[in-house]
């Protein structure tokens, strides 16, 4: 069942990104039956305007940039460059017109440029490329460095007119569980339309006193939470504070502490170590650092190494991956709250764990 | 007062601040003397302010008592008009009225700005004080300096470097350098304008000590309407852990039908100078799923799946409801690790003229925790408000909660929230 639920959710996660490949971006894509070099043309000299001087007077997205047929007649003339036909057209003898989509959003080129816009301020990278595509077509975020409402205008309808749902498609399905990854490598996207201010202060910075995140009862339901997604809690809650303004103050455990089996002799079940294993931040978020109550139990009375079987905390292969740590200079770190015979001599007590009466 | 005041303290004396007068006097500056939308000019002064009344009677702990928490946000950002500069700050006090000391405040953030409007695609700046850093495995509030340069065609680096900024329980103390230090970058990448790449770096120390070093990969791709790709990874030096790697997918818009899976592995992530940083802990391995149909585009409905797996032992739980713009209801069940659950839930909310609405939310939980512990228990919450909002600057709320559950027989609860936008100055 298991590796049938992980071998169904991975193949979804390999065909979702394979389909993603496929498609070239959010903007429509225009079916040409041409080939063309935007890097060689300027290369040669051949400035955007050249093809593109209706950008300079447009004013609205409906307008048509591409050169006419006529233009690249005046330099394809079989003199100053080939004329053949196989040099631009994929299939000559079958000509098709280029369709453009429908445009969208709305744009006012001559506005932009009048401003001190050049063009490869927003078509990045069209200076290498051949045909120039939707990649070459400015993203959001850079029409909003500048319209930030303070240095132009960001209303939704400048660019937006007339459309009904400006919702991402990424907003349709547990957006309040995915934001966050979408927004960890940047957030400039969704700062477009959610202002700071606004939104994320809501919930990430603010006191939530509404129960956007949890409902009301939640006070009384955590433990089941806590129990089957703790790590979940610690996306939003510091639990080595936030757990312990509750259930330090007011003296309360979880329930699993007054088990019989919650501690109980090595070798037999420990509900506690089970737990701690599953989420050692959980046990943190109570028990204090200074004096933790693991070590009534998990000491190093004898200082010899081994002799504590059913006892050891340690992940196997702690010793040997240590390396030089802050134990060596500092008497007062947390390893001295078990091993605590420090002679600072090779082969005596603690320290020799690692070297020995050799060293 | 004894204990009613905030402390701030730098390697140096404290200042105590009186909280209750504080309390006080932004309340009524903000109610009473701030214009909104008062005209324009190169400067600007904008913000909200937010003032929340909490009363609840509770007969648990017994005897059965009132009590009066109160809270007052502001928030305030300020443009000189001047270099590129601005200040911006967000804020709250907070305690209980009756008899408890009002000491409660936080600084969420106070940064001054400098933005310079380059050429398009500009994107860079440079913050100076209390902030909110969003940098990969960085994210955090520091009280220090961060900078974002966009060095290229899609190619931006974000770097920050101060103290640790103050916790939930100690919301204005500034720490000193060597209390506690975090420093990091995060370097973004935009082959194509719906794919985004970043990688990020941070380093923290407290009391000289190693805490943190992660390193993180970040990718986020929107190829299409129909499909986002998201995948993320963090490892932490410090503990030698790979603390997550989670990887989603949404794919949807096709005649109202979207599907959404993810799947994670996810490792405690403790302070590497903490004493629980060296016990044997296993990752968690979690996979969720959920698929929506949006039958108009005021209804639709939704069925979701999650299991979490750890050892031998697996979680399960299922999300499923209709939801409409009106509200919805749902059913909620789960089983697994330390508990058998499950819960109905419905709300709603409808708009009585321009001004005014309504809402209402009702929760029914049953669960049992496993034998040896709690007996068999449930919980039932009702809640109910108003909403006045003559202008979109001025609300004014009420609401009135309340619960019922094997600790409480009767707890009600009210909440009073009064929120205002303004803006001084400044062009439209």
């Amino acid at each position: 069942m298991r590796r049938f639920l992980f071998g169904a959710l991975a193949a979804a996660l390999l065909l979702g990104s394979g389909l993603a490949l496929a498609y070239r971006g959010g903007y429509p894509s225009i079916d040409y039956d041409l080939i063309f070099s935007h890097r060689s043309h300027l290369a040669r000299e051949t400035t955007c305007e050249t093809c593109h001087a209706n950008a300079l007077t447009s004013t609205t997205s409906e307008d048509n940039l591409l050169p006419k047929m006529a233009l690249c007649l005046e330099c394809h003339n079989g003199q100053k460059a080939s004329d053949a036909c196989e040099l631009c057209h994929v299939n000559a003898s079958n000509l098709r017109p280029t369709v453009r989509p429908p445009v969208h959003p709305e744009f006012d080129h001559k506005a932009h440029m009048q401003r001190g816009a050049a063009c490869a301020d927003c078509h990045a990278r069209v200076e290498t490329a051949g045909m120039a595509g939707p990649e070459h077509l400015p993203p959001m975020e850079a029409c909003w460095r500048c319209h930030d409402g303070t240095r132009a205008a960001s209303t939704c309808d400048l660019c937006h007119a007339g459309v009904k749902d400006l919702k991402p498609p990424s907003h349709r399905a547990a957006f309040g569980h995915t934001h966050q990854f979408l927004a960890r490598g940047s957030t400039e996207r969704c700062e477009m339309c959610h202002a700071r201010s606004q939104t994320c202060s809501e919930c990430h910075e603010g006191e939530n006193v509404s129960p956007a995140t949890h409902d009301r009862n939640f006070l009384f339901t955590h433990p089941v939470d806590v129990q089957q997604h703790a790590i979940e809690c610690t996306s939003c809650h510091r639990m080595d504070s936030f757990c312990s303004d509750c259930h330090l103050e007011r003296g309360i455990r979880s329930a699993e502490h007054f088990l019989p089996e919650w501690v109980s002799a090595p070798g037999t079940r420990n509900l506690h170590a089970d737990r701690a294993r599953r989420d050692i931040g959980f046990c943190a978020s109570c028990h204090e650092e200074d004096s933790p109550t693991c070590v009534q139990c998990h000491a190093d009375p004898d200082n010899v190494r081994g002799t504590q079987a059913g006892y050891d905390i340690h992940p196997p292969g702690f010793a040997r991956d240590a390396g030089e740590g802050p134990w060596h200079d500092d008497a007062g770190y947390f390893c001295f709250s078990c091993h605590q015979n420090v002679t600072r001599q090779a082969g005596v007590g603690f320290c020799g764990y690692c070297h020995g009466a050799a060293d | 007062m004894a204990g009613s005041g905030l402390t701030a303290r730098l390697s140096g004396p404290e200042w105590r601040i009186p909280m209750r007068g504080a309390f006080l006097l932004v309340a009524g500056l903000w109610l009473f003397a701030a214009p909104v939308d008062a005209g324009a000019g190169p400067a600007s002064l904008s913000g909200h302010a937010r003032s929340v009344l909490y009363l609840y009677e509770a007969d648990a702990p017994a005897p059965l008592e009132t009590r009066a928490q109160a809270l007052q946000y502001l928030r305030l950002d300020f443009r000189p008009g001047l270099a590129s500069l601005s200040l911006h700050t967000y804020g709250s006090v907070r305690g209980d009225w009756s008899d408890e000391p009002f000491d409660r405040g936080r600084l969420y953030f106070g940064y001054l700005e400098w933005a310079p409007s380059t050429r398009f695609g500009g994107g860079s700046w440079v913050r100076a004080g209390r902030q909110l850093v969003m940098a990969g495995v960085g994210t955090g509030t520091v009280d220090g300096i961060a900078a974002r340069a966009a060095l290229g065609p899609g190619v931006d680096l974000t770097a920050f470097a101060g103290t640790l900024g103050a916790g939930e329980r100690d919301g204005v103390t500034l720490h000193g350098w060597d209390e506690s230090s975090r420093f990091g970058a995060m370097a973004g990448f935009r082959p194509h304008p719906e794919w985004h790449l970043a990688a990020s770096y941070a380093v923290g120390r407290r009391d000289g000590h190693l805490t943190d070093q992660l390193l993180g990969a970040h990718l986020r791709a929107e190829p299409s309407r129909l499909l986002t790709l998201y995948a993320d990874a963090r490892h932490q030096f410090a503990t030698r852990t790979l603390i997550d790697l989670t990887g989603g997918v949404t794919a949807g818009a096709w005649r109202g039908w979207t599907l959404w899976g993810e799947m994670s592995r996810r490792n405690p992530d403790l302070p590497a100078d903490s004493f629980f940083s060296v016990f044997d802990a296993r990752p968690n391995k979690e996979a969720r799923a959920q698929l929506s149909r949006a039958i108009t585009p005021d209804i639709s409905a939704t069925a979701g799946y999650e299991a979490t797996l750890f050892d031998d032992e697996t979680t399960h739980r299922v999300r499923v409801g209709p939801a409409t713009r009106w509200g919805g209801i749902g059913f909620v069940w789960s089983d697994g690790a330390g508990a058998r659950q499950a819960s109905l839930y419905a709300n709603g909310r409808a708009a009585i003229g321009r001004t005014l609405s309504a809402h209402a939310t009702f929760n029914y939980f049953d669960y049992d925790f496993g034998p040896g512990t709690l007996r068999d228990s449930s919980a039932l919450t009702a809640a109910g408000g108003l909403e006045f909002r003559p202008t979109p600057a001025w609300s004014l709320a009420g609401r009135v909660e309340a619960l019922r559950n094997r600790l409480n027989e009767y707890d009600v609860r009210f909440l009073g929230e009064i929120r205002r936008g303004f803006r001084v100055g400044g062009g439209r």
